[in-house]
């Protein structure tokens, strides 16, 4: 068995070669390595809104707030509801006062994915009107973070986050269309029917190719990560994430291109079985978006796997169960589509 | 080494068959030619006894194995050669047999041997794309020999070949004969079938209508007359003489005796001949 699948590697490993899937697989990630690096910003805006809360009795705020506009500020009565706008908008910074001895006490509060950067330019935009209004210098502001999420350890920023998106979209995701053409190319030159005519078993078959395409996502993931998110890396979880989730990625093509004789009847339900896989992603870019049913998604655990494995930040459960999703997920689609490969694709 | 009993086949699992009560048995080391024209039921028939097409009805054995039950390992004593080469283009000749040789838990011959066996040797390394309609039938042919099967179905071998390669693959299937091969070959050409087969059966939309040797064939259906061609004051004379009429018997003697006879053919009938005789329709 093992040897079978030894030869069937090594034969999808040349088709891959031939077919420039590989050429493919470098170029693009060499070309989203030189994105990332180059041309994405580490940080999307640099404007963010305030939230104002006076405790002060002169409410000298209010005017304040109101100079600004209400795009740009608005006036809160209350810490828990400056708390809950800002977990609804995660670009907004809150703004606190509250009665001193002689000078009201200013605090600052960030989000936790906000750097750096944009903490020190709204310290310096602040400071001349807080010296106006109360004397108050800005090495006399508290500042301190929200953690919006958990996970956070420590802000990431906007062109490293995207490579997660990345990873997940390429090399994971289009594994679903690199193994449909693959299939039915073979289908067209009948060799198919030559293998199942050799002790090779259709399982077999069906896992040395999502294996081969798997290869090609490790290396994918080897050219783009190191030379963007650099050191940090758990690289043995990220590699078994990208790996396992590509194959099953790839699984999942197999079984839709079984119901189909070609590449144009497959591609639409393929790119909509793409999308759908793709739905954790809004969870990943709208963290406070994230209800049950979007939880229970198939690559949700994944993505996430992924995300801690990039950038870790302390919480190895969300990798393990990423993991054991995977490897569960991946078990009952190689069985559920080397069946359907056998009765519906090859002896159609 | 393969019996072959009632087997029906319909596409649409309905009344309609497209194979109907099926039945041969072949012994080790034969080759059993199966005629018929387009659509008349040999692949169909072949695609069973190979397990392509799960067996619905009858019983398929080969070598000892029971095709209604496929145990995967019979395929190492199989080899297959289809019509149509099932290559991959984008590999070379000697990846594509290299690729087979591994998928077998039995002993596999060098594939740069059966490249030299088929005179490939110098397009081994090149992709098969490239390769003649002839060279990829060739190969396919290695393909089926790498696992040095004890039965070899082949479809249509010399299809497509030109005249000096169609010989090399006729005495390639005569050697593997002598090794113990047995042999199911599926043809629509009479000749291939006339020059290798032991036993032909003939099948006609979906039924097996005759089955026997060529000889036997083509003397039960054919006529016992001799052409003979005679040499009368320089110049030649044909004639046709029944061997079941006195006359003509004693006119061939006559001749025979005069010295003047140049040639003598028999008369038998040609499978095709027969194939028309029984189902009223040619084989092609």
């Amino acid at each position: 068995m093992l040897k079978r699948l030894w030869v069937s590697l090594k034969r999808d490993f040349k088709m891959n070669l031939t077919n420039g899937y590989l050429l493919i697989t470098v170029a693009v990630a060499l070309l989203y390595m030189l994105v990332v690096r180059f041309a994405v910003p580490e940080q999307l805006s640099t404007s963010a809104r305030l939230y104002l809360y006076d405790a002060t009795t002169e409410q000298t705020m209010a005017n304040y707030a109101q100079s600004f506009g209400e795009e740009q500020a608005v006036l809160v009565y209350g810490e828990t509801e400056l708390t809950e706008l800002m977990a609804e908008n995660e670009n907004s910074v809150g703004l606190i006062l509250t009665e001193g001895d002689p000078l009201p006490q200013v605090r600052l509060v960030f989000q936790a994915a906000q750097g750096e950067q944009i903490q020190q330019l709204m310290l310096a935009s602040l400071e001349s009107e807080l010296r106006a209004l109360y004397g108050v210098e800005a090495s006399d502001i508290e500042v301190s973070t929200r953690l919006l999420n958990e996970t956070y350890s420590e802000p990431i920023p906007f062109n490293k986050g995207l490579v997660t998106v990345l990873l997940y979209s390429d090399p994971v995701m289009i594994g679903l269309l690199f193994v449909a053409a693959l299939y039915f190319v073979e289908r067209q030159q009948g060799t198919v029917k030559a293998y199942l005519v050799t002790p090779g078993r259709v399982w077999e078959y069906v896992l040395a190719k999502a294996v081969s395409l798997g290869l090609l996502a490790l290396l994918f993931t080897l050219i783009l990560v190191p030379f963007t998110v650099g050191s940090g890396v758990n690289y043995a979880a990220l590699l078994t994430l990208v790996f396992m989730g590509s194959i099953l990625s790839s699984l999942v093509g197999t079984l839709l291109a079984s119901f189909y004789t070609d590449l144009g009847q497959f591609f639409a339900p393929g790119v909509l079985v793409i999308l759908f896989l793709s739905l954790p992603g809004i969870s990943y870019y709208v963290p406070s978006f994230s209800p049950w049913w979007l939880r229970l998604h198939p690559t949700y655990s994944m993505l996430f796997g992924m995300k801690e494995a990039l950038f870790p930040s302390g919480n190895p459960q969300i990798i393990v169960s990423g993991v054991l999703v995977l490897l569960a997920l991946d078990i009952v689609m190689l069985a559920v589509s080397s069946l359907a490969l056998d009765r519906q694709f090859v002896r159609r | 080494m393969i019996h072959v009993r009632e087997l029906y086949h319909s596409y649409g699992h309905n009344d309609t068959y497209q194979v109907k009560n099926v039945s041969f048995d072949i012994t080790r080391g034969e080759i059993f030619g199966f005629l018929g024209p387009n659509g008349a039921g040999k692949s169909t028939t072949q695609k069973i006894m190979t397990g392509l097409l799960p067996l619905q009805r009858g019983y398929v054995e080969l070598a000892g194995q029971d095709m209604g039950h496929i145990d995967r390992q019979i395929f190492n004593k199989i080899g297959v050669a289809f019509e149509q080469a099932n290559l991959y283009g984008k590999l070379t000749g000697l990846e594509n047999l290299q690729f087979h040789a591994g998928l077998y838990g039995v002993p596999t011959i060098d594939p740069m041997a059966l490249l030299i066996r088929l005179d490939l040797e110098e397009a081994a390394n090149k992709r098969v794309s490239t390769y003649s309609k002839g060279m990829q039938q060739r190969l396919a042919l290695a393909r089926s020999l790498l696992n040095n099967p004890e039965i070899l179905f082949l479809d249509e071998p010399t299809s497509g070949l030109d005249p000096s390669s169609a010989r090399s693959v006729k005495e390639l299937i005569r050697e593997k004969q002598t090794e113990g091969v047995t042999i199911f070959l599926t043809t629509h050409d009479m000749h291939v079938a006339e020059e290798l087969c032991n036993r032909v059966a003939f099948i006609n939309a979906g039924e097996i209508v005759a089955l026997d040797s060529p000889r036997e064939l083509k003397l039960r259906y054919g006529e016992r007359t001799l052409l003979i061609e005679n040499r009368v004051n320089g110049h030649i004379e044909s004639l046709i003489l029944d061997q079941n009429k006195d006359d003509d018997r004693r006119h061939l003697l006559a001749l025979m005796q005069a010295g003047s006879v140049e040639t003598v053919h028999s008369q038998e009938a040609t499978l095709e001949a027969v194939f028309i005789a029984l189902t009223g329709r040619g084989l092609d």
